[in-house]
Formats: structure tokens, C-alpha cells, sequence
């Protein structure tokens, strides 16, 4: 027992009330808890019979947590996963505050957790994780990561936290020479995903990641990979998964959600050993519903919404390319939070041929580059509840389908408008 | 008249804060006023274009100011050349300090830069980043952008495009250069496309150079009232007017 620990996570789980009560989740009563109890998050994942694995990478986070997530379930193991988003030290205490009994316990056998890049090193020197995937390095929020080398060099960092296994992108231009000095070094057990060449050059702006200028024609080490993305179209993709070719057709569309489930696959083997099997991984995954905004499909009435997320450019780009012809009945909205709105302008927008609605506090620099992109757009509506709805009021497209590209906040309130509440912040 | 040419240093370099912007929004502008442009790149160890009417400069990491760098030596005669007979530039951040004299990078490697601009640049510990970075201009009045620079840059006896209302800019005081029709500038958004008062300037200097006239209609119209709400969504808020007073 966990004396010490009662009080705290009493609080703890209180405040987690209060704050749900008042809507939405917080990182708030995971602040507190550990403001109050700093060993918190390493006392209570101490108890995981089978540790704990993370995820990281620019983008993809969230759709491969919930894809490794799926997967050691259907292996039968009791998983604790923080939601997406939740992806900081006191995000992360607030979701476990959510689990554990008041004396502390977890009734889990493998924690899998996404973590943000800037708190990596410091929550995984908490976590103490013995596997983690990367997924990539690009260029993303440079007004707070600055510059695509010191992102790489934070997961370095938080590379040396890590105890058994690492999981690494071979297309990914910093990761693959981490990867190469990794394996140099020894300590660790360095696993490769990948895409084969082909299904590379068919992609029109490939994986978007950030090109490393200190190493271009550096030699290349032979990189054997254990998951390569052979084939694909739409949401069905084959995996070569130690030279055993799988189709395999996923919750969402795009190359990047393919890549997404190589990463998975590998380490979800690291994750659960001989205790892995990969039939049983691939049924999870063909079974897998989408993460929350990232490719879903909502049915409303005699029309689907679908959402498409656009934090970054490589997200915006990677589901552009994932679109299934020319959508009818588009709408982007922006966040406020998006602070430097440059980035729309390295963006191919050519998949797009006009836009509805452009939405959310900032969606005048949307309606900006749409008009120098040539695109041209109906109507301006900064609230995005109100935008959905006069769609969802409207003629139905010819195709039945909405498309909503929107920024993460702009997501959570489009979800929120039709009737999801189990939102993702909000399941801590 | 035929196609006007804009030259873009550096696109797969110097791509990290979509400064390409800059050049879509100058082709797109010339062609509302019935101009065609071109936009040709230009990569190390490439050759140029033998006239051009704009050269358009953007942003990149450190590691890829080192690459570029070595190619500064080779297109610096002539990019100086160009900025003497009147060409149009836009360069911004690390463009900018690439197209002056010198450049410090952060492990202490000096980088020759192009001399269009007489500036040396050193790098900072600290970075500046700025959400509503406003500088008054005499070209082009108030001027409004987003900043995220890690340098201070000396002006030697250059006219600096304008003086800082709010964020960094150069030292604190004045921002950017400005050397004939060549200007330097720390101002992201893209800020030509914040700031279409200043693409104009660039394209009715690049067509008089050709003894044509670059004239604005209805359509340039209703993109710079949407530029303005931009402008005025950025200031909201910090207590500065989205017009300098006259």
C-alpha cells in the first residue's frame, strides 16, 4: 500500500471532477498531484507487468498509440493509453490519476503513451519506457520547435531514456542516421519501418519530412526493415511484415496512416515479445476504429462528415493527397492558436478545386491563401459550429460527403457540434 | 510584353516558414493585372537565368544556410549586378542575412554572403518570436508580419526598410534593408501576402524597368481586403493600429 499517495491522488481525483464537471478535460489535477507527490507517475507505472512503450514523431502520434493500443488488446493485455493530446508530464498524471485506486494502485499490464516531443526527455526519464517508436522529424510549429535539428536532437535525448528497443522510420532523413548511430552505440535494439520505393514515388509530396542538410550523401548503412508499406491504395495497404506480405485495410485513408501502422506493427512486436502474433495484430488493426478527427467519418442524417486534420503542413499535405477525388463540400478552419499561419503557403493546395466554407478565429488567412492559390471559397464564418451547420443545412453535395479540414481546436468543436462528448481531452 | 521572371534562390533549402508565398503572390498579382510570370528556382551548382525581374528569397535551418552558402560565392557577382541595374528582391530572414555581407552561424562557421545588402549578421542565444511584428516603412507604410529570428544584424551605412513598432527586427530600433528596389526583412506571413502594398511596390519597379505599367483592378482589390483583416487580426488586441498614423 501506498499511504503516502492517498492524500494526493484524493485531491487529485476531485479536482479531475471538478474540471470535468466545468467540461472538458485538463491537465490541471495532473499538476496538482505531482506539485504534491513528484515520484506520482514513476510509482504507479512501476506496477506494469509488461512496462511501458511511447510514441512519438511530428505527426502520427495519436493514430498509432490507438493503433499499438488496439493491437495489445487483442492480445489480450489490459492497456493504459493517455489520450491524445494529453501528451505532457502533467497530462499524462492526469490520466493516471483517472485509473488508479486512491492508494495508488493500476490494475494495467502495459502502458502506451504518446509523448510531445519538447517534454520527452523529462517524461520519459519518468516512464522509463522500454520501447519507442519514432515516426518522423518535420517541419512543424517552428515557433516553438524552431528548427527540424533540434527536434531531432530532443528525440536523441529522449532515445538514451529509452531501455530495450527503439523503432525507427527508414525514410526519414534525421532518424535514419540516428537510427545508424544507435546501432553503433549498441545499447539498443534499433528496429526499422518503412515504405518501399515505389509506393514513395507514387506519393505527390512523398512523406513530407524535413530534409537533413548536415548529412545529404552521407553513406548509407544497410537498414534491414521489419514492417515496409509494399503496396497501397485508399485505406488498404499491404505490409511485407517480416517478409510476410499482409493486406491490410485500416480506418482511415493516406499513405501516412499506412506508415503509421508499419510503426505499429514493430513495435508492438517489440512491445509484447513471443508473446506477439501478427495475425492477430493485423485483425486488430482491420478492426481499428479511427482516432478522433483523424480520417473520421461521421454519418449525419443522409450525408457523411467527414475529418481531416490540418496542425501541420505535413498533415495538411499527407490527407490532401489522401483524398479520393475532388471533394464537392469542403470546409478548413483555423485555430487561433496557430500562431504563424506562414506555413499554408508551402502547401499544394491543387487538390482542391473550391472550398465552402472557410472557418474558425483565423479563417481570414485561410480565405488569404486560398485566393492566392487560385482557389476560391463561398462563404466566411469564423464560428465553426455555425459553419457546419449551415453545410449540414444546405443541398447535399453530389458525392453525400463533407469534407472538413480543420485545425485541432476547430476538430474538438466540430465534434462536440454533433453530439461526440467522449472527447479526447476530455477522457483523461 | 512577355512573361516577367521571378528567381527563386534556393526553394529546396530555404522552405522552412513558407516564404515560397512571396512568389505566389507576386505571379498571382501580375496575372490579376494581365502580366505573366514565371518562377524559376535556382539549386547549388546550378546556373542562372540570364535577366531576370524579381529574385525572391526565403527562410531555412542553419544547416541548410551552411550548404547554400558555399553557392553564395558563386551567384554573389551577379545577384549584386542585378540589384544595381533595379531588379526586384524580397529576402527574407535567413535570405536576407545570406544576401548581405556576412553571416555568423551559431557554431561560430563565417558565411560570405551575396553583398546585395551592406549588413553583417551575428547569431543570439535567445530567439525572437513575434506574432504581431509591425514595422513602419517609408515604401510601403505600416507593415505587419510574423517574426522568429535568432540574430542581430548590423546595418553598414544601409537604409533599413523600416523602424520596429513592436518585436526585434534588426537591433530593436530599425528592421530589415533596403538597397534600390532590393529589400531584406525578418517579416514572415508571408509578408507579401500580409502586406500587398508592398508586392505592388516590388511589381510596379520590376514592370517600369521594362518601360510597362503595372495596374491593380477589382480583384486585387478584394484579395487586399482579406489581407487587411489578416493584418488587423494579427494587431488585435496589442494596443497598435493596422495603419501607421499619417
Amino acid at each position: 500500500m501506498r499511504f503516502k499517495l492517498v492524500l494526493p491522488i484524493l485531491l487529485g481525483k476531485l479536482l479531475r471532477v471538478v474540471t470535468r464537471l466545468r467540461g472538458g478535460g485538463s491537465a490541471f489535477p495532473g499538476w496538482f498531484v505531482m506539485k504534491l507527490a513528484p515520484n506520482f507517475i514513476d510509482d504507479v507505472i512501476g506496477q506494469l507487468s509488461h512496462g511501458v512503450v511511447v510514441v512519438l514523431g511530428s505527426n502520427g502520434k495519436s493514430t498509432t498509440t490507438n493503433m499499438v493500443t488496439g493491437i495489445a488488446r487483442a492480445h489480450g493485455l489490459k492497456v493504459f493509453t493517455n489520450p491524445s493530446g494529453a501528451n505532457m508530464p502533467q497530462g499524462v498524471a492526469s490520466s493516471l490519476l483517472g485509473q488508479v485506486s486512491l492508494t495508488g494502485k493500476l490494475p494495467h499490464d502495459i502502458g502506451i503513451i504518446e509523448v510531445d516531443e519538447a517534454y520527452g526527455k523529462v517524461i520519459c526519464r519518468a516512464l522509463k519506457p522500454r520501447a519507442a517508436v519514432i515516426l518522423n522529424v518535420q517541419i512543424d510549429q517552428i515557433y516553438r520547435l524552431f528548427e527540424p535539428e533540434r527536434v531531432a536532437g530532443m528525440f536523441r535525448d529522449i532515445a538514451a531514456e529509452v531501455t530495450e528497443t527503439i523503432v525507427l522510420n527508414r525514410e526519414d532523413n534525421f532518424l535514419s542516421t540516428l537510427g545508424d548511430r544507435l546501432a553503433d552505440e549498441g545499447r539498443l535494439t534499433v528496429e526499422w519501418f518503412g515504405t518501399a520505393p515505389a509506393v514513395l514515388e507514387s506519393a505527390p509530396h512523398g512523406l513530407v519530412v524535413a530534409r537533413d542538410y548536415a548529412n545529404e550523401g552521407a553513406p548509407r548503412a544497410l537498414r534491414e526493415v521489419t514492417a515496409e508499406v509494399v503496396a497501397f491504395e485508399g485505406a488498404t495497404t499491404e505490409i511485407s511484415f517480416r517478409g510476410e506480405a499482409h493486406s491490410i485495410r485500416l480506418s482511415a485513408r493516406g499513405l501516412h496512416n499506412a506508415v503509421d501502422a508499419a510503426g505499429a506493427l514493430t513495435l508492438s512486436e517489440a512491445a509484447l515479445g513471443a508473446e506477439f502474433s501478427l495475425d492477430e495484430a493485423v485483425t486488430a488493426l482491420q478492426s481499428m476504429k479511427t482516432v478522433y478527427g483523424r480520417g473520421e467519418t461521421i454519418t449525419v442524417g443522409d450525408r457523411e462528415v467527414e475529418i481531416l486534420l490540418m496542425k501541420s503542413l505535413a498533415s495538411l499535405q499527407m490527407n490532401l493527397d489522401a483524398l479520393d477525388g475532388t471533394p464537392d463540400s469542403v470546409m478548413i478552419a483555423f485555430d487561433e492558436h496557430s500562431r504563424d499561419p506562414s506555413w499554408l503557403y508551402a502547401a499544394d493546395l491543387s487538390a482542391l478545386h473550391r472550398v465552402d466554407y472557410v472557418s474558425g478565429p483565423k479563417a481570414v488567412f485561410i480565405g488569404l491563401r486560398l485566393h492566392y492559390a487560385g482557389v476560391p471559397y463561398d462563404h466566411v464564418e469564423t464560428s465553426t459550429e455555425k459553419a457546419l451547420q449551415a453545410m449540414l443545412d444546405g443541398p447535399r453535395p453530389a458525392s453525400g460527403r463533407h469534407t472538413l479540414i480543420l485545425d485541432y481546436d476547430q476538430m474538438m468543436l466540430a465534434r462536440k457540434y454533433l453530439g461526440y462528448r467522449d472527447l479526447e481531452a476530455g477522457a483523461a | 510584353m512577355s512573361a516577367l521572371t521571378l528567381l527563386e534562390l534556393y526553394p529546396g533549402h530555404l522552405m522552412m516558414n513558407g516564404d515560397m508565398g512571396n512568389a505566389a503572390v507576386l505571379k498571382r498579382r501580375a496575372e490579376l493585372a494581365g502580366l505573366g510570370l514565371v518562377v524559376v528556382g535556382h539549386e547549388p551548382g546550378e546556373p542562372l537565368p540570364d535577366d531576370v525581374d524579381f529574385v525572391s528569397i526565403g527562410t531555412g535551418p542553419t544547416s541548410a544556410q551552411a550548404v547554400v552558402g558555399s553557392d553564395l560565392p558563386v551567384i554573389g557577382p551577379q545577384l549584386r549586378a542585378w540589384a544595381d541595374a533595379g531588379v526586384a528582391m524580397i529576402a527574407v530572414n535567413a535570405g536576407f542575412h545570406l544576401l548581405g555581407r556576412s553571416l555568423t552561424l551559431p557554431d561560430g562557421t563565417r558565411i560570405e554572403g551575396a553583398g546585395v545588402f551592406a549588413t553583417t549578421t551575428q547569431p543570439r542565444a535567445e530567439r525572437t518570436v513575434t506574432d504581431a511584428f509591425v514595422v513602419d516603412s517609408e515604401i510601403a507604410g505600416r507593415l505587419v508580419g510574423v517574426e522568429n529570428q535568432a540574430v542581430s544584424v548590423t546595418l553598414h551605412d544601409q537604409r533599413p526598410l523600416g523602424r520596429v513598432v513592436t518585436g526585434r527586427g534588426d537591433d530593436g530600433k530599425v528592421e530589415g534593408a533596403i538597397s534600390g528596389n532590393a529589400i531584406g526583412t525578418h517579416l514572415h506571413g508571408p509578408v507579401l501576402a500580409l502586406n500587398p502594398a508592398l508586392a505592388d511596390h516590388l511589381l510596379t519597379v520590376a514592370t517600369a524597368r521594362r518601360g510597362e505599367k503595372y495596374e491593380t483592378g477589382a480583384a486585387h482589390a478584394e484579395i487586399d481586403a482579406v489581407a487587411r483583416q489578416a493584418r488587423e487580426h494579427l494587431v488585435r488586441g496589442i494596443g497598435v493600429a493596422v495603419d501607421a498614423a499619417a
